[in-house]
């Protein structure tokens, strides 16, 4: 008999939906942190990506019974939380947010001896710019920005992830590094080159 | 960025994702390869994108959203780092001890000092700081004795030169006995000096590493403690709990 942390997520789905609760625990600590990871990339507040995540998986786990095993349990669980995401997106379109959250600190602060504070603090700012950046994205193009970069997701993961063609996937993937590129640009980021003058012919 | 009007470079541009991203099918990535090598905006373009990747690397996870360790794997965390910082230590010491020590050093210059050397090992093991003052001392007494032995010899070599004034020029030559003994107490006062400062460079270093190392140790608890202990706690604990309240009778 298998350990859970030595199944695959399928064969703790299987055992979830014969009746072994215990093998939703295994799901959770191995998925929350990257989900939370990227909810917190395409909302931009560490507070609600914990909410955020936290009813992401109530919801997999009311639903998790009726699953059909077709697709990956990572894809259904990324799948559930950019619902919420977009849901979370809707609700406060129109709305000033101002986040109470304290500037976090970066792991580099905490345990690196290499960075000086001055390249801690050019770091802390080219994050910065990236992260209002991306927030500039349309929230098809951040997804898909946020799934392939820093969640490492394959194309088809994330068509299927998505309910997308991989073709608008990539295109997606495009325009939104296009955007992005202008943007950096706009803001300064070493590298980037500057963008085209509109009005130029 | 290159802004590229060619129909056929756009209904390319699917591939130079996949050539990008290094995923997708080969003949996707085979395609744009061979169209990067012909088409100049096209090449412009791809390498601005690639650009644009790399600025993307340098957007990291702020702490709190950083991912959970397996929990096998907090279990050994502590030890695991107080056996690398014991290590790094020990590794500093060697290395101080080696450096205090070298060839070029006037207190290491006739005879070899390192502990595999007392032990008769082939190879260097770690020593600790008391054992290493230890050895210095010992060196220090037999370099005093040796000091001692040639100071003796040279008034032996003065005196016999007194009594036999023809050798005197080849032998001693006009140094005077005074001037010798002056030198030689300016170099042993050099060389004591000089490991006086090595071992205090030496306690202050490993001091300041320790120190570093004891916060580093408790950075990382407290972080661990703080940030994920807490929340992996709280979502197992309310996970168990639904598991518990959604749970048939049966399965209780």
């Amino acid at each position: 008999m298998l350990d859970n942390s030595q199944m695959s997520d399928e064969q703790l789905v299987e055992a979830f939906q014969a009746g072994h609760l215990a093998a939703y625990d295994e799901l959770v600590s191995r998925w929350q942190s990257r989900i939370r990871g990227a909810v917190w990339r395409v909302l931009g507040s560490t507070e609600d990506a914990a909410d955020i995540t936290q009813e992401a998986f109530l919801r997999a786990f009311r639903g998790l019974k009726a699953f059909k095993r077709e697709a990956k349990f990572s894809s259904w669980i990324y799948q559930i939380a950019l619902n919420l995401c977009r849901d979370s997106l809707r609700r406060k379109k129109g709305k000033n947010y101002v986040s109470l959250d304290e500037p976090e600190p970066r792991i580099p602060l905490l345990l690196s001896k290499g960075p000086s504070p001055l390249e801690l603090s050019e770091g802390n700012q080219l994050a910065e710019r990236v992260r209002s950046a991306i927030q500039k994205l349309s929230e098809d193009q951040r997804e898909v920005i946020v799934l392939k970069e820093y969640e490492g997701l394959t194309f088809v993961e994330i068509a299927e992830t998505l309910g997308l063609p991989t073709s608008t996937v990539k295109t997606r993937l495009y325009r939104g590094l296009v955007e992005l590129k202008q943007h950096l640009a706009r803001d300064g980021v070493t590298g980037a080159s500057p963008i085209p003058d509109s009005n130029a012919s | 960025m290159t802004t590229n009007s060619n129909s056929n470079c756009e209904a390319l541009r699917d591939d130079m994702v996949a050539l990008l991203y290094d995923d997708g099918e080969h003949a996707e990535r085979s395609r744009a390869r061979d169209h990067l090598a012909r088409c100049v905006p096209c090449r412009a373009d791809y390498a601005d994108l690639k650009a644009v990747r790399k600025e993307l690397g340098g957007w990291t996870l702020p702490a709190a959203t950083l991912p959970v360790p397996p929990r096998a794997r907090v279990r050994w965390f502590p030890a695991g780092l107080a056996a690398a910082a014991g290590l790094v230590l020990g590794v500093g010491l060697s290395m101080a001890g080696r450096n205090a020590l070298t060839p070029s050093s006037p207190v290491a210059s006739n005879q070899s000092f390192t502990p595999s050397a007392s032990t008769g090992a082939s190879t260097p093991r770690l020593v600790s700081y008391d054992e290493l003052q230890e050895l210095l001392q010992t060196q220090e007494s037999r370099h005093q004795a040796e000091l001692a032995d040639l100071r003796q010899s040279l008034v032996l070599q003065a005196s016999a030169s007194t009594a036999r004034p023809e050798n005197s020029l080849k032998s001693v030559s006009t140094v005077s006995p005074n001037v010798i003994e002056r030198l030689l107490k300016e170099s042993e006062a050099r060389q004591a000096s000089l490991v006086e400062t090595r071992l205090a460079g030496l306690k202050s270093q490993t001091d300041l590493q320790r120190q570093y190392d004891m916060a580093q140790i408790a950075a990382g608890l407290a972080y661990i403690d703080s940030r994920t202990g807490a929340d992996a706690a709280r979502t197992s604990e309310l996970m168990k709990n639904l598991v518990r309240v959604t749970a048939k009778p049966q399965d209780r």
